[in-house]
């Protein structure tokens, strides 16, 4: 029975240790360092093809806590715009799609090339339209292009010290934590005071307010886009 | 035709013994059906209860209501000082269950229902709450659920250990249970991405919970009732023999029962096992991403559960349930091997999880075996039936799961998961991870098993001990004037060759070295 008692310890005193090792894992960095590393991960973010972006705005005001998410989801060939706005009761769902797109009522197996429209496919009173376009005009669409990886990446890019005080860098595991404020005229997170960045795997995947009132979050992946079957194209002018 | 015949026996055998049990046996086929279909409607509830865990690869917990993994662990850790205070309550209520109609079987009555309410308002948290309210309304109805949930399933697993002191006939019933109650999640797996195709979001859509949340829980709830109704314990003990333990004496009891020990060391490592088949779901979601394949693909791996609970007593019965315990945690470790290496291709990781499933299953009927083994050994070395004070084990596994239970978090936040669950879509994030997570499954496999080298009661020696008990239990009710009264707490009445079969309780008395514990004292 003793030597039972021993191996439950000496068991015990393994599992404990590797738990406080695990937590000694975090590494602070300079301020410099955090610097040059944000600079970085916005850089390797900017050349990215494939993303998901998430912008989501939170209002405390409210009784009913409101929130408003704006996402793009770009896979190589084919991109899908959301806005979800949201309370207590349902969150609704506005979805914007680039692709191909097949026409409605006609099977994949006897479509001709004049069956796939590739473009902006949108949904409008009797169903969805398409309207022809690069993947570019898509993500520099009015609607759009306020949320691409170019207007991400402007928020963090360009900022001397003055303008970007970062207050402390920390590294645990593939993850880089900087706490920083904008204070830069006319930045839209200046608005937000105290920020937390993180980089994963050296590419800036978060921005967020300390209040949980806006952040923006970047995964380099994303759900497949499943473009939806087009029942009427809009012509340019 | 030979084939068909002995086809047509088995079922003429099944049903002559439907209300009568075969000879050695105390269970009626009746009763074995009956567990049987009310372990399918637990198996629905726990398959609600899978969907809500206090882990960060939970798709309502994690995803849908995004709170982050350390904030989960530390939920975890209140849980679980919660449970440790209230543990020997519990284990009192157990000992001391009201309305004379047996230790386990009331609570599936009383317990279903609460069960079910409150899983269904887990579904309803607002999402647009602050991420502080909700992780307070996640954290109790969590803990309210998880403390009734776990009492219920505990006294469905109890409940087959004292339907019959016969340990083959307990293997048997288990078997048989488990092969019947897993159509339940083999249902819900399959049936589970379907309806998600229902909502915008699918898996992650709040509203797919809403609706599988109630629906199946009070399901569940309903179907668990055939267990209470169709069943009955049978403990063997003296007719007028009332049992009363101190809690101080009752638990240096079970503390020198070594094969508590075992058992719950081996329970100890049963997270780090599970690092990698927990994240099945994230295969699907992040990485398979097409809702039709996952479907055939759980009611494929569903298949590993059936197969493991159908040979798991052949197994049992050529190796013995010491060797089937070391036998299916290696079959593990190795099956975990391949995706420290390579993890990204869904048909690989799917493979490899089968067959760890396939190795969790057969320890469906291990596990409770060897747990009544252990309470079977209790009564007969110091005379106590220890069912609801054995769960005071639980306190030291507790004080365990704090240190542990940080553990998996850790390693998602290591990798980057934090609280924005989309990073798994990304192959970089998501595959490091895996491979640490199929590491540790490895590792926890190694150690889930080691304990059983330990283990040193053979099945022989179980049914000795049996025979004895009934002996003494007979011995006492002719001094206590009731010769003719049951040794069994049912009431029934033993055939007579099944009172005291052949030389096997004589040996015991003999043959003290025989003893698992005094015979091999000087090993420990």
């Amino acid at each position: 029975m003793k030597k039972i008692a021993k191996i439950a310890a000496a068991v015990s005193v393994i599992v404990l240790c590797l738990a406080a090792l695990l937590t000694g894992c975090s590494e602070t960095l300079t301020v410099e360092e955090g610097r040059v590393m944000l600079q970085q991960g916005v850089e390797k973010a900017a050349a990215s093809d494939v993303y998901y972006i998430k912008y989501r705005y939170n209002d405390n005001s409210s009784a009913n806590g409101k929130y408003t998410q704006y996402s793009l989801n770009v896979q190589g060939d084919s991109a899908k715009f959301t806005i979800a706005t949201g309370d207590v009761l349902k969150t609704v769902y506005d979805d914007t799609y680039f692709g191909k797109s097949l026409k409605d009522g006609v099977s994949s197996k006897n479509a001709s090339d004049g069956d796939y429209v590739t473009g902006k496919v949108y949904r409008e009173n009797d169903g969805w339209r398409v309207s022809r376009c690069t993947l570019d005009e898509f993500l520099n669409d009015e609607k759009i292009s306020s949320y691409n990886m170019d207007s991400v990446t402007a928020l963090l890019s360009g900022l001397s010290e003055d303008e970007l005080r970062i207050s402390s860098v920390t590294r645990t595991g593939k993850v880089v934590y900087i706490s920083a404020k904008v204070e830069k005229e006319g930045n839209p997170l200046s608005q937000y005071g105290d920020l937390v960045i993180r980089l994963i795997n050296d590419k800036l995947a978060y921005v967020g307010d300390t209040k949980e009132t806006f952040n923006v979050s970047i995964s380099y992946g994303g759900p497949v886009i499943n473009v939806p079957a087009w029942k009427s194209e809009t012509t340019k002018e | 035709m030979q084939v068909v015949d002995k086809a047509v026996g088995i079922v003429k055998d099944f049903f002559r013994h439907w209300n009568k049990p075969a000879e050695g046996n105390y269970v009626g086929n009746k009763e074995v059906i009956a567990y049987s279909v009310g372990g399918m409607g637990v198996q629905f509830v726990a398959a609600i209860s899978s969907q809500i865990l206090l882990q960060a690869n939970c798709l309502l917990i994690g995803t849908v209501y995004g709170l982050k993994p350390t904030d989960l662990a530390m939920l975890l850790m209140i849980n679980t000082v919660i449970s440790i205070v209230i543990q020997p309550f519990k284990s009192w209520l157990i000992d001391n269950t009201p309305g004379g109609k047996g230790k386990a079987r009331p609570w599936l009555l009383w317990l279903g229902p609460p069960c079910a309410i409150l899983m269904t308002l887990t579904a309803f948290i607002p999402l647009s709450w602050s991420k502080q309210t909700i992780l307070i309304c996640v954290g109790v109805l969590y803990i309210l659920m998880n403390f009734i949930y776990q009492f219920y399933l505990g006294m469905y697993t109890q409940l087959v250990q004292l339907e019959t002191p016969n340990t083959n006939e307990r293997a048997k019933i288990i078997s048989i249970s488990s092969i019947i109650y897993s159509f339940a999640p083999t249902i819900t797996g399959a049936v589970f991405p379907l309806i998600a195709t229902a909502f915008d979001l699918g898996q992650v859509d709040q509203n797919f919970y809403k609706v599988i949340f109630p629906l199946f829980s009070f399901v569940g709830c309903g179907l668990g009732f055939f267990a209470y109704f169709g069943t009955k314990e049978r403990i063997i003990v003296p007719r007028r023999q009332v049992q009363k333990v101190k809690f101080k004496d009752g638990f240096i009891k079970i503390c020198k029962n070594r094969y508590f020990w075992i058992n719950n060391i081996s329970t100890w490592f049963t997270f780090a096992r599970a690092a990698l088949t927990g994240s099945m779901m994230w295969a699907y979601v992040y990485m398979l991403q097409n809702e039709v394949i996952q479907s055939v693909a759980s009611l494929i791996i569903g298949t590993a559960s059936l197969v493991g609970m159908v040979l798991g007593p052949f197994i049992i019965k050529k190796i013995g349930k010491k060797n089937t315990v070391l036998l299916t945690n290696g079959v593990i470790a190795l099956s975990m091997v391949p995706l420290i290496f390579y993890n990204n291709n869904f048909y690989v990781f799917a493979a490899a999880c089968y067959v760890a499933f396939w190795g969790t299953a057969v320890q469906i009927i291990t596990t409770p075996a060897l747990s009544a083994d252990a309470l079977d050994y209790q009564q007969w070395k110091t005379g106590d039936r220890l069912e609801g004070f054995s769960q005071n084990f639980a306190i030291i596994n507790s004080l365990v799961a704090i240190g542990t239970n940080y553990i998996i978090p850790f390693v998602y936040e290591y990798y980057g998961l934090i609280n924005d669950y989309d990073v798994l879509y990304d192959e970089a994030v998501r595959s490091p991870m895996l491979s640490a997570m199929a590491l540790m499954s490895v590792i926890g496999a190694i150690l889930h098993g080691a304990p059983f080298l330990f283990w040193n009661m053979t099945e022989k020696d179980q049914e000795r001990m049996i025979e004895d008990l009934k002996r003494r239990a007979h011995e006492q009710n002719v001094l206590d004037g009731c010769a003719d009264a049951s040794i069994l707490s049912s009431d029934e009445h033993l055939n007579d060759e099944n009172l005291f079969e052949a030389d096997g309780g004589d040996k015991v008395v003999e043959d003290e070295k025989n003893d698992p514990v005094n015979g091999e004292e000087d090993r420990l």
